[in-house]
């Protein structure tokens, strides 16, 4: 009896405790969902006082849509260069094995993105980068690239270049060894860091004040200006739609993972983690 | 003596070869030829050196001293170096792995065809060609291993113990295929183990490792007869537990 009064109230304590944790993550969208869809929303209100869609036609429309795109074309941007230039240094890396090499590019990962921005602002201006979304766009790539070739260093196995030699001994050049093992060995990484560097431009709000020098508008740069000017509804919209490439990703991941599952019955990225953690 | 017992070309000379590790002599004044179609089994205790001597062979480590001659023309590479880890490429299937070299070569696809499809039904890996590498068990990936290295068409085939990993039945097994298709391919290999049985089952010609030195054996009499390889104490055990039983 006693036995199975304390399982029951661990069953309910962990209910409890999982319903709080979910409530504590959906709330806060909760919330920007409510401000979003109001309008005159006056204090100490805690109601506004109609519900239209006005401040989503604003997001998608005049300055504010067009710094979304602008966004999203920079993310893209250096979301592929950081990949394809981190997948090429990792390689380096892998082949000179230097120490030093690696300290290098640990470097950018151990700054401030925004101080080492202010920082070098000055010498940006004098070579014509500063406010310009060119500037912008390489010193995020820095920082992408930093930590797209940590990423894939990191995948390297013995094995790896075991198959490279093999790869040459059966008549392969450069092209085979990129075919048959550098891009299979990234294959499953090569999507989470586009998306990892991709969210780490769009949400960069820092680097692109200092370097933009205001002239560069993202969609998080007019996110913080309707802050700073008391646009709650357009504030909250931006947010939502701010947080909208990184749940579409998300939800890609995971499907291609099941249907990785499916075809082959091999783990993916997802499942593969899924069944660690039910191994713990 | 040399390690030729056969009438065939010579295809491997190796003259003075020495091998040092992190400036530590592995390996002294290793002397031995190979003829074409034989394979040489060398029989050494672990940690003899019998992995560096193969890996130098395969141009993989670079001697101190001596030189290493593979001679005779090829389609395909020179020596190919095969272990324990059959190195499959995962996002190939079966067939296309065991195709791998011919893709290479640009050769024909009906000749991939055949060629790939024969090996596959004598190594028994007929039903796997679309199947996954990693559906594989261990004695399929060995065989799939094996399969592409005999279609890559090597001048010489170094074998570094690559049964060692699997279970008795599936060594038997991979010992009687690459016997049987060493034989039809006029294979010429150096194949390396501490396993004596092995060593006798595959071998044409022998030779053993020890102490830092090389010795090589005129027949299979004389590596039986000598009491170091430890065969004749080993066939003396089998034989008395199979009276036993």
């Amino acid at each position: 009896m006693r036995s199975g009064s304390r399982s029951a109230g661990g069953v309910i304590g962990r209910c409890v405790l999982l319903l709080s944790v979910g409530v504590l993550c959906v709330l806060p969208y909760v919330v920007l969902v409510w401000l979003s869809c109001g309008s005159g929303w006056e204090w100490p209100r805690l109601v506004p006082l109609r519900l239209d869609g006005v401040a989503w036609q604003r997001a998608f429309s005049g300055s504010n849509g067009r710094a979304a795109w602008q966004g999203a074309g920079l993310s893209l941007a250096v979301a592929v260069c950081s990949t394809v230039w981190g997948l090429l240094i990792s390689r380096c890396w892998s082949e000179s094995g230097s120490g030093r090499f690696r300290v290098l590019l640990y470097l950018p990962l151990l700054t401030s993105p925004a101080i080492a921005a202010g920082c070098l602002f000055d010498l940006m201006a004098r070579i014509q980068l500063a406010g310009s979304w060119l500037g912008v766009f390489l010193v995020q790539s820095v920082y992408g690239t930093s930590f797209a070739a940590v990423l894939f260093a990191g995948v390297r196995e013995p094995s790896s270049w075991r198959r490279e030699q093999l790869v040459r001994t059966l008549g392969g050049g450069d092209v085979a060894v990129w075919r048959h093992v550098v891009l299979p060995d990234v294959r499953g990484l090569l999507p989470l860091c586009l998306f990892q560097t991709a969210l780490l431009s769009w949400l960069d709000y820092g680097l692109t004040t200092v370097v933009g020098g205001g002239r560069v508008q993202t969609l998080t740069m007019r996110l913080f200006s309707q802050i700073r000017e008391g646009g709650v509804s357009q504030a909250a919209a931006s947010s939502l739609l701010l947080t909208v490439p990184a749940l579409v990703a998300l939800l890609l991941l995971r499907w291609r993972d099941e249907g990785a599952v499916m075809t082959t019955g091999g783990p993916g990225l997802t499942g593969g983690l899924r069944r660690e953690l039910e191994r713990m | 003596m040399s390690g030729v017992s056969g009438a065939g070309a010579c295809v491997l000379r190796v003259r003075g070869l020495s091998i040092q590790l992190g400036g530590r002599p592995i390996l002294r004044d290793v002397n031995l030829t190979l003829a074409e179609a034989e394979t040489l089994v060398v029989l050494g205790s672990s940690g003899c050196g019998k992995s560096t001597l193969l890996k130098c062979l395969a141009g993989l480590l670079r001697p101190a001293a001596g030189t290493v001659a593979v001679s005779g023309s090829v389609a395909g590479p020179i020596s190919l170096y095969l272990d324990q880890e059959p190195l499959l490429f995962e996002h190939l299937n079966v067939f296309e792995n065991a195709a791998f070299a011919l893709r290479l070569r640009r050769t024909a696809e009906a000749e991939v065809r055949r060629e790939v499809g024969q090996l596959l039904e004598l190594t028994g890996l007929e039903s796997e060609v679309r199947k996954s590498v990693w559906q594989l068990s261990g004695g399929q990936k060995q065989r799939l291993a094996f399969v592409r290295a005999l279609l890559a068409r090597p001048r010489l085939l170094l074998m570094d113990e690559p049964f060692a990993s699997l279970d008795a039945q599936t060594r038997l097994k991979m010992q009687a295929i690459f016997r049987s298709l060493a034989e039809q391919h006029q294979m010429t290999t150096v194949f390396v183990t501490h396993d004596v049985r092995e060593a006798l089952t595959l071998g044409t010609v022998f030779g053993r490792l020890v102490g830092g030195g090389y010795r090589d054996y005129g027949c299979r009499a004389e590596f039986i007869a000598d009491p170091e390889t430890g065969v004749r104490e080993e066939l003396d055990l089998w034989d008395g537990i199979r009276w036993a039983d």
